[in-house]
């Protein structure tokens, strides 16, 4: 046992991009090999500053920002892990800025830190991720079988699970007399409370309750969305249109918000059909808000504020408070 | 049925010429239209990438002249083409539109898929002439692709501005108003001798840019502010890496063949992108341009429309690619807001700074 475990490594994990969803499962693989990790903290200022600095122009801030967390981890752990997620199940796909994340990330740091991966291509086959897997295995020290059966144990079953780790059912079932705001993004997007200027909790606090695409089961966002169900499409956007057309139908819903990132090429298409989507019967009160790095949160407010006092449920509210 | 078609670059000379062939009604739409670009842009989402915009444009003209059939293709890769169809046709229903929408599956483009999807046009002609018509366009294809290759060697090189333009504009018109195929070789390869023809500086060393980027935005003259004749007229020897017939070798011919010859441009790649794909054809901008670093090229320019997936995720590996073989990259992204001056000016800069860098080594 020893033998195996002479080797000591820290594996630093950025906290952004799709690390929302899946930090769990990684953590869990590299418990599971006994590897300790270390995660970058909360997105903050300074990240965004310096992710924004490390990366070309074009690219959107979800990725400036995991460039960030990432640069803060050099020093502090020896290797940084970017998995390069092509799809993580059968009739899936992801963004291409996944797809070159681990690259794109090793460009930026300029080798600052190792970057090590494993590549997830479910789509095509388990087998492709063979070789990453076994320069994953001599990177933290540890036996390749074991590296290949706990990818294949937690990994592959845990990256598409039906649960998702950001469901937060419990709260909304003891708020049960309040009116419902859809929040609809991506994870990276809605859950990271710095890039969505506190959307969540702004709602909250003004009386709402929350639901997410990752309130809904992932079978069930899967088979609703249309017009993409059952054929391959980008995961983000299946999650979203998959919940759009659950929430527009829910009675409780009040209103719909989509948080975007500026210039999102897979929320041009998803966003696209919501909007349109959503002026056909059931009608919800919908906004969009559209965040870069440059947003200031004033306008931000005026936008959500004005959408919440003109939602038929807020009124009620106010009613009510006033009665 | 009356069929219509978008345009990608010079493609509709050889679509034109099948579709006169096998005798189809169709509609073409004008392949310079800004107008058509604008109603195309008025009616797509914000952040969609400027082919999708000035394809739409070409349906709704289309549509407005009378056509009933949508010919277009779409592959099973990541970038967002491949949902342009979907996004597309709602789009247009939703604007009252009734059309058929015909759909070629682009990645496994085989005869058999030509044929069947294609089947409702080819009703009334032989089976043979069918075969021998497509084939005669992928080989039209080609040759335009190669003319206008030529025309780039010869335009950096003439003795009188002008005259390779003049030649094309003259192709342009010839092809445009031929029928069959024909007529279209002929105008083919009278260009090619009058090309051949021109007046060139026999001491003229221009200097060579490397052109990389998103396929469309290189195959359609118009999208791209005719760049390979912007660099031409300004001494500059324009090196396209992608057309439709590059794209047509990798995956209507390599399709064909029994052994698959690896990708030249994909291995370069691995040393900067560790992915065979990252999209579209992010990953031979980057082989191509590594390739290119290595036989001799003065510089690269990058073209790709703004919010491109692909080709976002492969510019950082193009600041590598430049810092490690000391070849300037210069990265030109192109919307609907682009101004041309502003344009020209980039490109001037950017030729001026090569011609220098030439002339001090060669000095030196």
């Amino acid at each position: 046992m020893s033998r195996l475990h002479d080797k000591d490594v820290t594996v630093g994990m950025p906290d952004g991009l799709m690390s929302f969803e899946h930090r769990r499962v990684w953590e869990k693989f590299f418990a599971a090999l006994s590897v300790k990790t270390l995660s970058s903290s909360k997105t903050t200022n300074d990240i965004i500053r310096y992710g924004v600095s490390l990366c070309s122009n074009e690219t959107c801030l979800p990725v400036k920002v995991f460039a960030g967390h990432a640069a803060s981890l050099c020093g502090r752990a020896d290797c940084i892990f970017v998995p390069r997620c092509m799809s993580v199940c059968k009739g899936e796909k992801s963004c291409p800025k996944l797809c070159g994340l681990p690259d794109v990330v090793r460009l930026s740091l300029k080798n600052k830190a190792p970057v090590t991966g494993v590549t997830v291509d479910l789509d095509k086959s388990v087998k492709e991720s063979g070789k990453s897997l076994s320069a994953l295995s001599e990177t933290i020290g540890r036996n390749k079988r074991s590296v290949e059966s706990a990818f294949l144990r937690i990994v592959v079953p845990g990256l598409a699970a039906e649960n998702s780790p950001n469901a937060f059912i419990p709260e909304f079932n003891r708020a049960r007399e309040r009116p419902v705001i859809a929040v609809l993004g991506h994870p990276y997007m809605i859950f990271d409370e710095l890039l969505s200027m506190g959307l969540i909790k702004k709602l909250t606090s003004a009386g709402y309750r929350v639901l997410t695409p990752y309130d809904i089961k992932r079978s069930v966002r899967r088979a609703n969305a249309c017009p993409f169900a059952g054929r391959s499409f980008y995961e983000t956007g299946l999650d979203i249109l998959g919940a759009f057309n659950v929430f527009r139908k829910m009675d409780i819903v009040a209103g719909m918000v989509y948080l975007t990132p500026f210039a999102c090429g897979v929320d041009s298409i998803a966003a696209e059909f919501v909007e349109r989507g959503i002026r056909e019967e059931p009608r919800k009160p919908f906004l969009k808000l559209t965040v870069d790095e440059h947003s200031g949160e004033s306008g931000f407010d005026t936008r959500l504020e004005a959408f919440l006092d003109m939602l038929p449920a807020g009124n009620l509210n106010e009613k009510r408070q006033s009665i | 049925m009356k069929l219509t078609f978008p345009h990608m670059g010079n493609v509709y000379i050889s679509v034109k010429a099948l579709l006169d062939t096998i005798g189809t009604d169709y509609y073409m739409p004008p392949p310079w239209s800004r107008d058509n670009m604008q109603r195309g842009i008025n009616s797509s989402p914000e952040f969609m990438c400027l082919p999708f915009k000035k394809i739409l444009g070409d349906f709704i003209d289309g549509l407005e002249h009378g056509a009933d059939t949508i010919l277009f293709g779409e592959s099973c890769g990541r970038c967002r083409m491949n949902y342009y169809g979907d996004l597309q046709t709602k789009i247009l229903r939703d604007m009252g539109y009734r059309f058929d929408y015909i759909h070629l599956n682009l990645s496994s483009l085989t005869y058999g898929e030509i044929m069947s999807k294609l089947g409702p046009l080819f009703k009334g002609t032989s089976k043979a002439l069918a075969v021998s018509a497509v084939t005669s366009a992928v080989r039209t294809i080609f040759a335009v692709d190669g003319l206008y290759r030529a025309a780039c060697f010869v335009r950096c090189r003439e003795s009188v501005k002008g005259s390779t333009d003049s030649i094309m504009l003259e192709f342009e018109e010839q092809a445009g108003r031929a029928r069959g195929f024909a007529e279209t070789r002929l105008a083919l390869s009278e260009a090619r001798v009058k090309l051949s023809r021109v007046a060139t500086d026999a001491r003229a060393d221009p200097v060579k840019i490397g052109i990389v980027g998103e396929i469309f935005m290189l195959s359609d003259m118009f999208s791209n502010l005719e760049i390979e004749k912007k660099l031409g007229g300004m001494g500059a020897f324009a090196v396209n890496t992608m057309s439709v017939s590059e794209w047509m070798k990798k995956h209507f011919i390599r399709a064909m063949l029994p052994v698959k010859p690896r990708d030249k441009a994909v291995a370069a790649a691995q040393k900067y992108m560790r992915a065979k794909d990252i999209g579209g054809h992010g990953i031979y901008t980057v082989g191509n341009a590594e390739l290119m670093c290595g036989s001799g090229l003065d510089g690269i320019i990058q073209v790709y429309p703004f919010t491109c997936m692909p080709e976002i995720t492969a510019q950082p590996a193009l600041g590598e690619i430049s810092e490690k073989n000391g070849t300037p990259v210069m990265t030109l992204i192109l919307d609907e807001m682009t101004s041309e001056t502003g344009y020209v000016t980039r490109l001037e800069a950017f030729t001026d700074m090569l011609k220098m860098k030439k002339e001090k080594s060669s000095a030196s």
